[in-house]
């Protein structure tokens, strides 16, 4: 549940429209990415608080200083903690070290379009019941290995109104952090990120945050979720690809304990949430299996172009069925 | 150069004609954009403007239903041409939008078409000297619009002769010149015999073999429509660049220049703009101790900057230009010659004597070989760890040299510099930020600031200060790889007329650049190709920024957004007539510039249709690594044999394809 003891700290400066949150531990090169994709917002009134998880304090100082060389004006924060903490204590630490009318949570490996913030700011203005404004996501996949970072291949993150609802989000984390941008009212509203939850602790508080307020939807792709393929340096990993089974460990244990918790029309928010983890499993598979069926489709609709342009030119379709029949023989 | 005839000689070389029939768009009428989409881009800008966010991407749209609805009637098998209300109907549900919001954009859309009209100097001269000899004029279009616009077209253009029932447009007529049915209309209803009409368009079927098999004379000018590029690659970003390539267009009605100069005019001059504006933008926001312009890439930049600070600008800080190479901070960076700086000094193609590595590194390099004797890549790198000492002694002695250089043009002094450079990974900058704080215990630091980054530049920003104008690491994968592909074009044309730096002279010399000799393997036309290409953005930019360009365009519209747009409309779209003469250019990569280089376009491959798709890979990494690589895939596109293979490299790598424009 909600941690209560985060007090607010003194605040000497004037408060931000926005607080950044950003942990980090020992992954400088993502770093400098991530502060890059912060500074280079065409929204300006913000302030990055950095939450150096346990990791080397000069490490994260120098890297901060080559980005305030280029951006001398804008507000960076730094928190370095000791020791390592869980990822949603570091958030807590974050948030409680700076005051701000919205906030978000943007991860050290993730990025934003320059436009994030000024696409978003005004639209949770103009929507005074929201809770939150969610974008859309480009999901990045890219290889980190020995001090390099290259992408492998872009797509569209799944992501539709429908799946930002209590009922959409019950039985799934839709969205990553990187894609959304909170009112700070919440946290005294509906609590703070667990701490006690070493992942998932971002799709509990979002449960609990669409039960105050809707979350507003744009469909522009401004926020890129970055992932790192198989072949990458093991501690570049995202929480989500390499620890796929204490993911499913700690959704196991959240649904027991929404057990208590009310749902909908008497049913519990733990039985709601098994039943819609079953449910978008199933449409998640009926959807894989469309766009595979699409594929083979447009396989047939390739085979009668290849036909009709047999047709029209016969010598080069030659050409064309020899360097299949080579390829096929591996010459 | 090519002699065109004159109005009075096409009419001349068909005697006996008696009606003079004229197509109407790029023959007697054009638009103030360079291609007929770009409208639509403008449209797209005053909707946007208008109606908010959810209206970008219009004019693309516009593109693709247009084709969608052409596509749906040509497959009931009608001759006719569809309408301009078919259109719009298929747009309003491709976009969700109401009535109202698709009036506005039909009534904008018409409004800018009629606007933006801009008359064929040769159209209007065959039409003047035809009513001169009394012929019958009429104007033969196959498009959706009404006769009634098509004359507003016309008049607004200066063309006040054009009366509606002089246009016999396919939208009206149920037919269309493309498959003739058009045509019989037209040869009835004027009651004339065939040979008794001559048509000048630009379209080679429906305005020349056509008619022709109808018995019509026909005559095909296409200096306007030879201007277009994809249609698809249209958004508001590309209106300057195309505004710039109408007003070129419009000079070349009168006499034809070389492609190059236009590239220079063009797409170079607003890179080089943009260089100068970021450079602008920082210091309106932060104090800086100093603006550099670096490499051979900033040398035009530097050049602009001078002419723009001497015409009312003089309040700007004076700039220096830093001459320096990728290679030559390279080697000035060497402190122990391990396998990994073998590598990065000695390619794996390369053949070297060990004279030429001794020219190379600066200092005696020992080999068991004689020094004229060819030592392959692997045996080269041997060698040169072998003499590491006298490689990294060197390497200390050009640093003091390359500090000297630093010094004398000021990047030393404490504070924060701005250094400008084309691209692309940040590297080199990064090494000279190393060298700058070393020199100054850290009193004097060095931002990059960068026309384009991909994503090896992620790995330089723990090291140094970095920004992508037009392009970053963070920017779209397909725009990254498209950058990769086409740096090498960027650097042959957005660079200095002399030779690279490969090495400083001494204190006595002021740490003067030494600059490699003009190499005689590269052909003899390509310094003048770059020379005329410099000439010409040097020109451009100064006037861009200055409010004087005879396009109009000006400083306000050099945006990140619009400099990549030019960048995407030569580097990955390049026409028929500039790739015929940017193949004879050579690029030379090699560490000391030494060698004669490798053309910038790449042959097709050998018996390119039946080429095993396992080597695919390799032909796009070799490509993508030495070539311009879009470049050489619209050659093999046009290359006879070549072009199966073209459309199978762009099957696999779909975001090589001519689209390079994408909204989302």
């Amino acid at each position: 549940m909600s941690t209560p003891y985060y007090t607010r700290a003194n605040y000497a400066d004037t408060m931000p429209s926005v607080a950044i949150v950003m942990r980090t531990y020992e992954r400088p090169l993502l770093l400098a990415r991530a502060l890059t994709s912060v500074c280079q917002q065409t929204f300006r009134d913000w302030r990055l608080v950095l939450v150096n998880n346990g990791g080397d304090p000069a490490t994260v100082d120098r890297v901060i200083d080559i980005s305030r060389l280029a951006n001398p004006s804008v507000a960076i924060s730094v928190v370095h903690l000791d020791e390592r903490v869980g990822m949603e204590e570091a958030s807590n630490r974050g948030l409680a070290s700076v005051d701000s009318e919205f906030f978000a949570i943007h991860d050290d490996d993730d990025s934003w379009r320059p436009e994030f913030l000024d696409v978003t700011v005004p639209t949770l203005r103009s929507n005074p019941d929201a809770s939150a404004v969610v974008t859309g996501v480009t999901r990045v996949h890219e290889t980190f290995s020995k001090g390099r970072v290259w992408p492998v291949r872009h797509e569209k993150f799944y992501l539709v109104p429908e799946r930002l609802t209590f009922e959409g989000m019950i039985g799934n984390n839709t969205f990553p952090p990187i894609a959304a941008l909170f009112r700070r009212s919440l946290l005294d509203g509906v609590g703070w990120f667990d701490a006690s939850l070493p992942v998932l602790g971002d799709w509990d508080f979002n449960l609990r945050a669409v039960e105050a307020g809707p979350f507003v939807f744009v469909p522009q792709r401004l926020a890129n979720y970055h992932t790192r393929t198989p072949e990458s340096d093991v501690s570049s990993g995202n929480s989500i690809t390499v620890g796929q089974e204490l993911h499913r460990r700690i959704k196991g244990g959240l649904q027991r304990r929404w057990e208590s918790e009310p749902g909908r029309d008497g049913v519990s928010k733990g039985e709601l949430s098994r039943r819609e983890t079953a449910r978008i499993d199933a449409d998640d598979a009926a959807r894989q299996e469309a766009e595979s069926r699409a594929r083979a489709s447009g396989g047939a609709a390739a085979k009668v172009a290849r036909v009709a342009r047999a047709l029209k030119r016969p010598r080069a379709a030659g050409r064309g069925v020899v360097r299949r029949i080579r390829a096929r023989v591996g010459r | 150069m090519t002699r065109r005839p004159t109005a009075a000689e096409v009419l001349d070389a068909r005697p006996g004609v008696q009606v003079l029939s004229l197509d109407f768009f790029d023959t007697l009428v054009t638009r103030t954009v360079a291609q007929p989409t770009h409208v639509f881009a403008e449209v797209e800008r005053l909707l946007v403007a208008e109606f908010g966010a959810e209206w970008i991407g219009f004019a693309q749209k516009r593109v693709q239903v247009e084709h969608e609805v052409r596509v749906r009637v040509a497959g009931t098998g009608s001759l006719r041409d569809i309408t301009h209300a078919e259109i719009l109907g298929a747009l309003q549900a491709e976009m969700s939008a109401t009535d109202a919001q698709i009036e506005i954009a039909r009534d904008t859309e018409v409004r800018l078409e009629i606007a933006m009209a801009r008359l064929v100097p040769f159209g209007r001269d065959l039409a003047e000297e035809a009513i001169r000899r009394r012929m019958r004029v009429v104007i033969v279009s196959d498009n959706y619009m009404t006769s009634g616009h098509l004359a507003r077209m016309a008049h607004a253009a200066g063309l006040d002769w054009v009366r509606p029932d002089q246009i016999y447009v396919s939208c009206e007529f149920g037919g269309m010149k493309q498959n003739g049915s058009l045509w019989k209309t037209v040869i009835s209803d004027l009651g004339v015999p065939a040979d008794r009409i001559v048509h000048v368009g630009d379209q080679r079927i429906a305005d020349g073999t056509v008619p022709s098999k109808m018995g019509i004379h026909s005559y095909i000018d296409s200096r306007s429509s030879r201007w277009h590029r994809h249609p698809m690659n249209t958004c508001p970003a590309v209106l300057p660049f195309s505004r710039i390539e109408s007003w070129q267009r419009d000079i070349e009605f009168s006499y034809e220049r070389d492609p190059v100069h236009n590239i220079g005019e063009s797409m170079v001059a607003m890179i080089v703009a943009g260089q100068v504006k970021d450079m602008l933008s920082v210091i309106a926001e932060r104090d800086v101790a100093g603006v550099h312009f670096a490499a051979r890439d900033g040398w035009v930049a530097d050049c602009v900057w001078r002419d723009y600070r001497s015409n009312g600008h003089g309040h700007l800080p004076e700039a220096s230009y830093l001459s320096f190479s990728r290679s030559v901070i390279g080697r000035a960076n060497i402190t122990e010659v391990d396998e990994e700086v073998a590598i990065r000094f000695i390619d794996e193609h390369e053949r070297l004597t060990a004279r030429r590595m001794s020219q190379r590194f600066g200092c005696d390099i020992e080999s068991p070989l004689a020094h004229n004797v060819e030592m392959d890549s692997a045996t080269a790198r041997q060698v040169l760890m072998q003499n590491s000492d006298r490689v990294v002694a060197a390497s200390k002695q050009l640093r003091e040299r390359v500090v000297g250089h630093l010094r004398v043009n000021g990047v030393l002094t404490k504070g924060h510099h701005l250094v400008a450079d084309l691209g692309w990974r940040a590297s080199t900058m990064a090494d000279l930020a190393d060298i700058v704080a070393e020199a100054t215990n850290g009193n004097a630091t060095i931002e990059g600031r960068f026309v384009g980054l991909y994503w090896d530049a992620t790995m330089n920003r723990t090291r140094v200060p970095i920004h992508g104008y037009a392009m970053d690491d963070l920017g779209a994968l397909d725009d990254n790889i498209r950058l990769l592909g086409a740096v090498r074009l960027f650097e042959l044309l957005v660079s200095a007329p002399h030779g690279s730096v490969i090495d400083f002279h001494g204190a006595s010399k002021n740490f003067e650049p030494v600059h490699a000799p003009r190499n005689d393997l590269l052909p003899p036309a390509q310094d003048n190709l770059v020379a005329v290409a410099l000439a010409a953005a040097m020109s451009s930019a100064t006037k861009i920024l200055l409010g004087t360009h005879p396009s109009g365009v000006t400083i306000d519209d050099i945006t990140p957004a619009s400099v990549w747009a030019a960048m995407m409309q030569v580097g990955h779209t390049p026409r028929r007539d500039e790739l015929e003469q940017l193949s004879g250019l050579v690029h030379v990569a090699s560490v000391d510039h030494a060698d004669g280089g490798t053309s910038i376009i790449a042959p097709a491959p050998k018996w390119a249709s039946t080429v095993p798709l396992q080597w695919y890979g390799d032909i796009y990494d070799d490509t993508m690594k030495t070539r311009w690589f879009q470049g050489s895939l619209r050659q093999w596109e046009r290359t006879p044999g070549a072009r199966e293979f073209a459309d199978d490299v762009m099957r696999l790598w779909p975001f090589m394809g001519p689209v390079w424009c994408d909204p989302s």
